[in-house]
């Protein structure tokens, strides 16, 4: 029998690296599987960088540890990079792990079920609504296959392996008839897709030559098994692609628009001014994304181009949150700090003018989510003697509560599901109180808040009755869809009129496409149109809708 | 044989209840620049907000001169062997040490001045003045009625939404809200007494929300024995707030006011709010303010 029917513990390291690699190839593709229907976009990207971060993390001396230890490692560290939902289900992975690999110096086939069988446990624990037709239903699946098949082949790693392969892809090519969401949008669920590959890239790599070591083969983008629907591309891969680079400076991204502007003229100017430049786009619009040491001096420069817009910059630095860096300044204490994830500028602006004092904020960037350390790292390095949370997104509530685990600091969070819950919760705080009465009243601010939004379609489908195409608006109320119209204003008159807003106030938030004068007559429309309802109009530059309403 | 009450004008009383309850008032001053005036004796409430919304300089409030609550109790001393004096919180104003110095001076065996401090201010302390005044004059004894202006003191609850946030930045002397842009977010501070301070208590967005949390709050009070709505120039807000506490709990007489520049100058124009004495009611609310 040959004596290695398990992986060692270096054997293990060398599979984080196909892991990495396998979906730094495939993040966009991930990505673009998570566009229902309008893009979240980041499943592939959060995947991968929380395996990038796990890797980071390995040393030379991690290699040299007894298998049991080294896993424990990997799980904490994977807890510490997860990023979104999909991060912390990797991070699960490594739990499961760590738990199967108690006290043996091998990853046999009885281990690796184990582990699979106690990573969708814990899995399943870790999400508040278990969705089934997800990467829950695929680890499941992997897990009961694979099980059943031990009893066959009690020594045989890579046949176990290949079953638990086989019953993934099946698994998530079955993900649309678990899930209707799915199935209108015309895509397999991107998470348990991107475990999947991860599986069937492990499994190429544990075959060996006549000394017993394994064969590394780290699969090409078309080798692997590529489910029918992301076949075909929609979005920007080459913009997406840049991201993973290196922190230097800072990631500057914006938007060019003139009249015929010469692409590469552009591109070879730039490229001088700083790294990784990525230029896409036309001759009328163009993306650029690059990374500068002074992001303002790049913007200026490029206005020879054309009108410039949509600018983001992100400190690389994830870690330091803006008020660190912002000022030298002795840091002064304060009783309760808040600490607020927010992408656009502008939005942040609209905090500040709540309560300027005490608030500190995570920036959200646009294709990648903070990390558990990253949060960690806010909360322990912020100016609040009692920290508190708004994440301001439903997918980063959970990996907050993460970061709260982990912190010795008094702290917790508001789990606002967006920025309307996150504004009204900051408004009910009231900074002489104490910490406990403010999270009683900021948890009780939104509790009544019923959000609407119109957004652009970026994928053509039918949905409830509605053909929508790609560059249509639509309009949502809470997260149903029900309205589609060429005029982003036809929509949300339409969403107005389908819910009860008597007596209410009815707030509308401007996103960054939003010609505010334009705006302001619409709500005069409405306001004329529902007297005993009270409008308000606030300009807050989001990017990911045109409007988003708050019905209180 | 008989109580004086004097009060002053940041009581925030109106002439004809002043007059009808036989309380003397010690009139404010008010600044603009280098121009001072009396409040109520030559410049109006509506004057004042006049010109505060159009003067370059940001007015202030200065006590009444200890020498004006002097000649004030020689007179009262003449007739009256006991003056009660009720004033504005010692935390916001020096009004209340001027009438202790003076009460010194003028008190005696024959005539006996007691100083009260309602740790509120406008009508929180109005209200108070004129309670105890009715007391008085249905023949609670002098030193009874001190008691119960004490008592009343620690009931006394004010709640005032503020229409611009112009006022208290430049005013810059209210807790929790002196920092707030909020325009963008249409944002009416609320604001109330604690413990004889005038301090930032709600955010809510938009006018109408502000008032019905104003409403809301005063609901939350049980054994409410006086109420007052108040506003700085636009009365209507007032009215809605006053009929719509009405239409809902209260069934006293709920007394209409004024701001004067005391607060006033802080609230700016189309503030609006409501002043009662009161019991805090849950244990859950009771609670919330010992925490405070």
């Amino acid at each position: 029998m040959n004596p290695k029917i398990g992986l060692e513990p270096n054997e293990l390291i060398d599979l984080i690296e196909v892991f990495c690699q396998t979906l730094e190839e495939h993040r966009e593709s991930i990505n673009s599987l998570n566009v229902f229907p309008v893009p979240d976009g980041d499943t592939g990207t959060n995947m991968f960088f929380t395996i990038k971060g796990i890797r980071d993390y390995i040393s030379e001396d991690t290699k040299s540890l007894d298998l049991a230890s080294m896993v424990k490692l990997l799980s904490k560290w994977a807890l510490l990079s997860a990023r979104g939902n999909s991060g912390l289900l990797i991070a699960q992975l490594f739990k499961g792990l760590a738990f199967a690999l108690n006290d043996d110096d091998l990853l046999g086939p009885k281990q690796f079920v184990k582990a699979l069988i106690k990573t969708t446990e814990f899995a399943y624990e870790s999400m508040p609504n278990p969705q089934e037709g997800t990467i829950l239903t695929v680890l499941k699946e992997s897990a009961n296959a694979s099980d059943k098949s031990l009893s066959k082949n009690p020594d045989d790693l890579i046949y176990i392996w290949k079953i638990a392969n086989d019953i993934a892809k099946k698994t998530v090519d079955d993900t649309p008839n678990q899930m209707e969401l799915l199935k209108k949008a015309g895509v397999v669920d991107a998470g348990g897709y991107g475990l999947s590959l991860m599986l069937e890239a492990s499994f190429n790599c544990l075959f060996r030559d006549q000394e017993g070591n394994i064969i590394f083969s780290i699969p090409s983008d078309k080798s692997l098994y590529i489910p029918e629907v992301i076949k075909h591309k929609p979005i920007e891969k080459e913009f997406l692609q840049s991201v993973e680079d290196e922190s230097w400076g800072f990631c500057t991204s914006f938007v060019i628009q003139g009249s015929s502007i010469n692409i590469d003229h552009v591109k070879d100017d730039l490229n001088k001014k700083g790294k990784s430049l990525v230029v896409t786009g036309d001759t009328e619009l163009l993306k650029i994304h690059i990374h500068v040491e002074n992001p303002d001096e790049i913007i200026k420069y490029s206005q020879k181009f054309g009108d410039i817009s949509h600018e983001d910059i992100q400190n690389m630095n994830l870690q330091t949150s803006e008020f660190n860096h912002s000022q030298n300044e002795e840091i002064q204490v304060v009783e309760v700090a808040l600490i607020v994830f927010a992408r656009e500028p502008i939005l942040r602006q609209r905090f500040r003018e709540i309560t300027p004092d005490h608030l500190e904020f995570i920036e959200v960037s646009e294709d990648s989510s903070p990390s558990v350390q990253d949060i960690l790292d806010s909360i322990e390095n912020s100016k609040g003697k009692n920290v508190i949370l708004l994440p301001n997104h439903k997918d980063l509530i959970e990996i907050c509560n993460q970061a709260l685990l982990l912190t010795s600091k008094n702290s917790s969070q508001i789990p606002t599901k967006n920025f309307i819950e996150g504004i009204s919760s900051v408004l009910a705080f009231t900074s002489g109180k104490s910490y406990d009465i403010n999270i009683k009243s900021m948890n009780r601010a939104i509790e009544d808040i019923k959000t609407c939004s119109v957004k652009v379609a970026v994928k053509t489908l039918e949905y409830n009755g509605l053909n929508i195409e790609e560059g249509d608006y639509i309009g949502f109320i809470e997260n149903n869809l029900i309205a589609k119209n060429s005029d982003k204003n036809e929509v949300l008159k339409k969403i107005i009129s389908n819910i009860d807003i008597d007596q209410k106030l009815i707030s509308i938030y401007a996103g960054n496409n939003i010609i505010m004068d334009d705006a302001f007559d619409l709500l005069n429309q409405l306001q004329l149109q529902f007297p005993k309802s009270e409008f308000d109009l606030i300009e807050s530059g989001q990017y990911d809708s045109e409007y988003f309403i708050g019905i209180e | 044989m008989s109580t004086a009450i004097v009060t002053d004008s940041a009581a925030d009383i109106p002439a004809d209840l002043l007059k009808k309850n036989n309380i003397t008032e010690v009139p404010v001053i008010v600044n603009f620049g280098d121009e001072s005036f009396k409040e109520n004796v030559d410049l109006s409430a509506d004057d004042f907000y006049e010109r505060l919304q159009n003067s370059k300089e940001f007015p202030t409030t200065s006590q009444p001169a200890v020498g004006d609550f002097i000649d004030v109790y020689t007179n009262l001393a003449k007739k009256h062997d006991s003056i009660i004096s009720i004033h504005i919180s010692s935390k916001l104003s020096g009004t209340f040490n001027a009438a202790e110095q003076a009460a010194k001076e003028v008190g005696n065996s024959k005539c006996n001045i007691t100083v009260v401090d309602t740790l509120s201010v406008s009508m929180g302390t109005g209200l108070i003045a004129l309670e105890v005044a009715k007391s008085v004059k249905s023949g609670m004894k002098s030193a009874d009625a001190v008691n119960y202006a004490n008592e009343l003191s620690e009931k006394g609850k004010i709640f005032v939404a503020v229409s611009t946030l112009e006022y208290l930045k430049k005013g810059g002397r209210i807790k929790g809200a002196a920092a707030l842009i909020g325009g963008f977010l249409n944002v009416k501070p609320i604001l109330t007494n604690v413990d004889g301070l005038v301090e930032n208590w709600a955010k809510p967005r938009t006018m109408l929300r502000a008032l019905s949390q104003i409403r809301d709050a005063a609901e939350g009070y049980v054994n409410i024995q006086n109420m007052a709505v108040l506003h700085t120039t636009q009365g209507f807000d007032a009215r809605a707030l006053a009929s719509s506490l009405a239409d809902h709990k209260y069934d006293g007489e709920i007394l209409r006011s004024q701001f004067g520049p005391a607060l006033g100058a802080h609230l700016g124009p189309g503030a609006v709010g409501v002043m009662f004495i009161g019991d805090v009611p849950s244990d859950e609310e009771k609670d919330e303010e010992e925490e405070e």
